[in-house]
């Protein structure tokens, strides 16, 4: 079966694994469930590594600085990021970086050896974690009202401002929500939920079922 | 619903966090006996009021942490510690 490629500035949008459970049916079942005033998308697949180590240790700081341009974000659900990465915090030793797909594996030799070069003193580690989730946009001005449906996290602008990330519950599953300022290029800011590959489709669906409500007459 | 305050991540709904149970001091193996190990595995002291106990952020940072928690009012009595060791 024979997919277009389509690259966009955060990655090729159809690789991911050989197995995508937000293939073309999916997409096009999203778009068609946005309403005017909330859309929902696929979020390009990237490469997703996992990084590990003590923030207060210079040399780990130092060297995940060297190797993807970003310094591990200071604050407690937040995230740090430039053109091209973005690293999101996950616990208070843990991050997910998330880069474009291309660059993954460069990524994943460049950590790998930048952390055994470390004084054994230093405990710093990397994993690929790209499969283990699967992710969603939601944007325009109801976006909030709409996750708001099945989420307990307080996901208003004033208190997930642009930059924040947060891992929560959501319509029953464990997610990691991060606040992008953009989305595939285009210059609009949206909420990127990251599930787990093999549960994504259940929050598809919900999506889906949650959108209902705000095509009524009168929304 | 309740809230928890995780010391990484703030006040969260009581559905984000498992409950890991009262913080018993573990016996050094070694020198224990039967009945005391028992008692470390098996034996909890129930209190009706404060009582200190340990949390994990299950559906968050994953992180464990311990509170002290009154168990007639279900009311939050200490801020959790930042450290991973009760």
């Amino acid at each position: 079966m024979a997919k277009a490629k389509e690259m966009t500035p955060e990655g090729n949008t159809v690789e991911h694994g050989g197995f995508d459970p937000l293939a073309a049916d999916w997409r096009d079942r999203l778009s068609q469930s946005g309403t005017a005033t909330i859309q929902v998308d696929a979020a390009p697949c990237q490469a997703q590594l996992t990084l590990r180590g003590d923030p207060a240790d210079p040399a780990f700081a130092k060297a995940v600085e060297a190797q993807t341009g970003l310094l591990p974000p200071p604050v407690a659900n937040t995230l740090t990021a430039d053109e091209h990465c973005r690293l999101l915090w996950l616990g208070p030793d843990e991050w997910m970086l998330l880069a474009p797909p291309h660059q993954g594996a460069l990524l994943l030799s460049g950590l790998t050896v930048a952390f055994a070069a470390l004084s054994p003193a230093t405990n710093a580690m990397v994993i690929d974690t790209s499969e283990t989730r699967r992710a969603l946009d939601v944007w325009g001005p109801d976006a909030v009202q709409l996750l708001e449906r099945g989420c307990a996290l307080d996901l208003h602008p004033r208190a997930f401002p642009i930059g924040r990330c947060a891992q929560g519950l959501l319509a029953g599953l464990p997610v990691l929500i991060a606040h992008l300022p953009r989305r595939n290029g285009a210059n609009h800011p949206c909420l990127r939920i990251f599930a787990r590959t093999s549960m994504v489709r259940h929050l598809a669906w919900w999506l889906v079922d949650a959108l209902a409500e705000f095509r009524r007459p009168g929304k | 619903m309740e809230r928890i305050p995780c010391p990484h991540c703030g006040p969260r709904p009581l559905a984000e966090f498992s409950y890991g149970g009262e913080v018993v001091p573990r016996p050094d193996p070694e020198p224990a006996d039967d009945a005391t190990w028992g008692a470390y595995l098996y034996v909890r002291s129930n209190p009706k009021g404060p009582q200190s106990e340990r949390w994990v952020h299950i559906h968050g940072c994953r992180r464990w942490f311990t509170l002290t928690r009154d168990t007639a009012t279900h009311r939050i009595l200490d801020t959790p510690l930042r450290k991973e060791e009760a």
